[in-house]
């Protein structure tokens, strides 16, 4: 029985030296190869930015990228810890509630300094995307996407009713306009009366004409801006500056169309309070649920995955409002994490990354508006190619356009704006009671915003 | 056990239980020896219980007065955290609801699992299937289960309201109701937890020895009166326990309700527990030094709640035939 231990114990050291040995140079290579971390949520565009960073890996053999997607609910708070624990990744996507936040707390590398040694011509990028990422002089990532917001339609429902979408349409908070005229049209009750129709029945509705979220980006802010509202007065506001009657108005016009109208999908078939936590939109869209779908142009992977060939899908723009037609702007930039422990290789990455060779695979492959204005024809010809106009979302972009909020405390506030807005989605009212919904919005963004610094 | 008390001249008397009044020195010097030899055994779970305990509640209290956001540095705020809990951070409402949701889950989940240890405690066939079939829920992932629950009670395509319009009922819109979205939060919890709870009342209605019964039934007491005045005083320490650690636990509710109300707290701020409000304070907002406050808040609530049960039973439990 000894025997045989010692025998074992001898044989464990041949191998594990045998292995030392082996290891030498595979160790040595390693100890070359320099692993960076890449965090995004989108799992649709991951696949376009693993195949971007393929191309990159083949170009720096001894970088190699690892991607992790992390959904978008959890992903700020998970990000911040990760920073304050030290363990934060090399590269991320930024989103713009969260960045002056994350500038204040310092997690994020100000890459002016690299521009020049990277022969970067910031002129090639649409310029709000620019400027949303700058700050004090300082300039926080090179952009890399855009997005807008319109509804995707469900044609082939439109075309069953020969129904086709106004144009030019309007809206005004008094009588509705040519919006709610054809929200009427649209809207279509189990016994196929539509909204128009003094025989309608809203308790039983079979489809809705559109949906219109709880949320600032996809909803509201786009009303609010076309009735000569804003959320904040300019980036880095140190207030909000929605307690105006334009605002009230704007939001009361949301409500009366689920609720007095009943032509846009209640709130609460979006979840609570109406915010459209889990996608519900998407999901009643394809359902044919909602004959149109409010939302951003990051959802057309998601959409038409969705729908398959259940419909065809067109896109239509924003109705124009009071002040004309305005569509809430956004940009992603990748913050490179002020303490990487592989800055220089994070920094070719990022220079990659907002290169016009990686926005053309982005683009090409129907993954993102490319922030370069010159590629925009890339995404829609590959989406046109796939049966999906994505023309008026550009359209919008050289329209009139407000960006997300951008000042320290914003995703707070937008948080305790949906929760104190949810019963304004969840049910009717009238417009002492949204005003009164709205005011404690208002006090409750102000404290996130004073609080954190703004 | 003679290490242990050497040098003390209270020893182990007539095989009687060791009694720290039993442990007096002889005299100071004495006493520091037997601090010396007793601290190193002592000292793993010292350290233990300091470095993750008692540093991190000093660390939150103190955080309570203090401006932080997660990085960089922190600045004094004196009192304002806790003015901006009230003022700002809904604290009163959402103890409030907090308040409620124990309300709800308490005394409901006490009940039936009582009720079902009662049922499960029988000597017969397939009893222990039941017992592992009831805590099956308990050793469920409390998120996936919310999830599952979550597309059960979703409009129009959810199971239940799938059911309920097979007989004619418009389900309620439960989850975007103010009226039924707490109560479905508890009815998860108390689904989720009612096997575990059973277990402590299995474990000490088998404790209880069966000449109690055996006596009461040769007095002709009946099986309901048994249950009174036998079952229930014996069953004291394990009401205490579940009651103090499910008071503790519904104060402290969390993951279901994130996942049943997508962590907005609504509709409206009707299912914002003060759980919820100190992440969304906290993790979200990052006000670290006002997140801390509200913890605080929540510590000394439960703990006046904690201390209360102790009051209740502490002259109504008897632990003579405890498990």
């Amino acid at each position: 029985m000894k025997a045989r231990k010692w025998a074992s114990t001898l044989m464990a050291a041949v191998t594990i030296g045998g292995l030392g040995l082996a290891g030498v140079p595979a160790s040595a290579s390693a100890a070359q190869t320099v692993n960076l971390s890449y965090t995004l949520w989108d799992p649709h565009e991951q696949v376009g930015y693993q195949k971007s960073i393929n191309v990159f890996e083949k170009m720096h053999p001894n970088i190699h990228v690892t991607i992790t997607q992390i959904p978008y609910n959890s992903y700020q708070t998970k990000l911040q810890e990760e920073f304050n624990s030290g363990t934060g990744p090399d590269l991320f996507w930024v989103n713009t509630p969260w960045l002056s936040t994350w500038i204040k707390d310092g997690y994020m590398l100000n890459i002016r300094p690299y521009l020049k040694k990277w022969g970067v011509n910031l002129g090639v990028y649409y310029p709000s995307l620019v400027s949303l990422h700058e700050y004090k002089g300082a300039l926080y990532g090179l952009p890399k996407d855009w997005d807008t917001i319109a509804f995707y339609v469900n044609e082939t429902y439109m075309a069953k009713h020969h129904l086709t979408v106004p144009s030019n349409w309007t809206w005004n908070p008094t009588n509705g306009g040519t919006f709610l005229k054809f929200l009427k049209q649209a809207t279509i009750d189990t016994a196929g009366n539509n909204a128009a129709s003094p025989k309608f029945n809203s308790g039983s509705v079979a489809t809705y004409a559109a949906d219109i979220a709880n949320s600032a980006q996809t909803g509201f802010e786009n009303f609010w801006q076309m009735n000569g509202c804003h959320i904040i007065p300019a980036a880095y506001a140190s207030h909000v500056s929605f307690n105006t009657p334009a605002c009230y108005q704007a939001t009361q016009f949301i409500r009366d169309l689920m609720y007095k109208d009943h032509v846009v999908a209640p709130g609460s078939l979006l979840g609570t309070n109406g915010t459209n936590p889990s996608s519900q939109d998407e999901a009643l869209f394809a359902q044919g649920k909602i004959a149109m779908l409010m939302a951003g142009d990051w959802y057309t992977s998601g959409v038409a995955e969705l729908v398959g060939k259940k419909f065809k899908i067109g896109v239509v723009p924003l109705p124009a409002g009071p002040k004309g037609r305005w569509s809430v702007f956004n940009g992603l930039i990748d913050g490179v994490n002020v303490h990487s422990k592989n800055l220089p290789q994070a920094l070719m990455l990022e220079q990659w990354l907002g290169s016009a060779a990686s926005q053309k695979i982005m683009g090409a492959g129907g993954y993102i508006w490319p922030a370069i204005k010159s590629l925009d024809p890339l995404f829609a010809n590959y989406w046109k190619a796939h049966g999906i106009p994505m023309q008026p979302f550009l359209d919008e972009a050289h329209g009139n356009v407000v960006d997300w909020p951008n000042t320290p405390g914003m995703n707070q506030a937008l948080t305790d704006m949906g929760s104190d807005m949810g019963p304004i989605w969840l049910g009717g009212g009238n417009l002492a009671s949204t005003t009164s919904l709205l005011q404690k919005a208002y006090g409750d963004a102000n404290h996130d915003l004073s609080a954190a610094g703004a | 056990m003679a290490v242990a008390t050497a040098g003390v001249e209270g020893r182990l008397e007539g095989g009687g239980a060791l009694r720290p009044d039993r442990l007096r020195p002889s005299n100071g010097n004495g006493g520091l020896r037997a601090f010396a030899r007793a601290f190193p055994f002592v000292l793993p779970s010292f350290v233990g219980v300091t470095v993750f305990l008692v540093v991190p509640v000093i660390f939150v209290f103190v955080l309570s007065f203090l401006n932080w956001s997660g990085a960089g540095p922190f600045s004094w705020a004196g009192v304002q955290n806790w003015v901006n809990i009230f003022k700002y951070d809904g604290a009163a409402h959402s103890l409030g609801v907090t308040a409620y949701y124990v309300l709800l889950n308490i005394p409901l989940q006490t009940v039936l699992a009582l009720g079902l240890a009662v049922m499960l405690n029988r000597k017969r066939r397939g009893m222990g299937f039941y017992r592992v079939l009831f805590l099956a829920p308990y050793l469920s992932t409390p998120v996936a289960m919310g999830i599952i629950w979550f597309w059960v009670f979703q409009p129009q395509n959810g199971a239940i309201d799938h059911f309920l319009g097979l007989v004619g009922i418009t389900g309620p819109n439960w989850l975007n109701s103010s009226l039924w979205a707490m109560p479905v939060v508890a009815a998860v919890n108390i689904w989720q937890y009612l096997g575990f709870n059973m277990l402590f009342f299995f474990a000490g209605l088998q404790s209880i020895p069966r000449s109690l019964y055996e006596a009461a039934e040769i007095d002709g007491a009946s099986k309901w009166r048994q249950f009174w005045r036998i079952s229930l005083p014996l069953l004291n320490p394990t009401m205490l326990f579940v009651l103090v650690t499910d008071v503790i636990g519904s104060f402290q509710v969390f993951d279901t309700l994130y996942v049943l109300t997508g962590g907005s707290g609504g509709p409206g701020d009707s299912t914002k527990v003060i759980s919820l409000q100190i992440y969304n304070v906290g993790f979200v907002g990052t006000r670290y030094g006002e997140a801390a406050a509200l913890s605080v808040l929540l510590f000394a609530v439960v703990l006046l709640f904690s201390v209360g049960q102790f009051m209740f039973f502490r002259n109504r439990t008897t632990y003579e035939y405890s498990a």
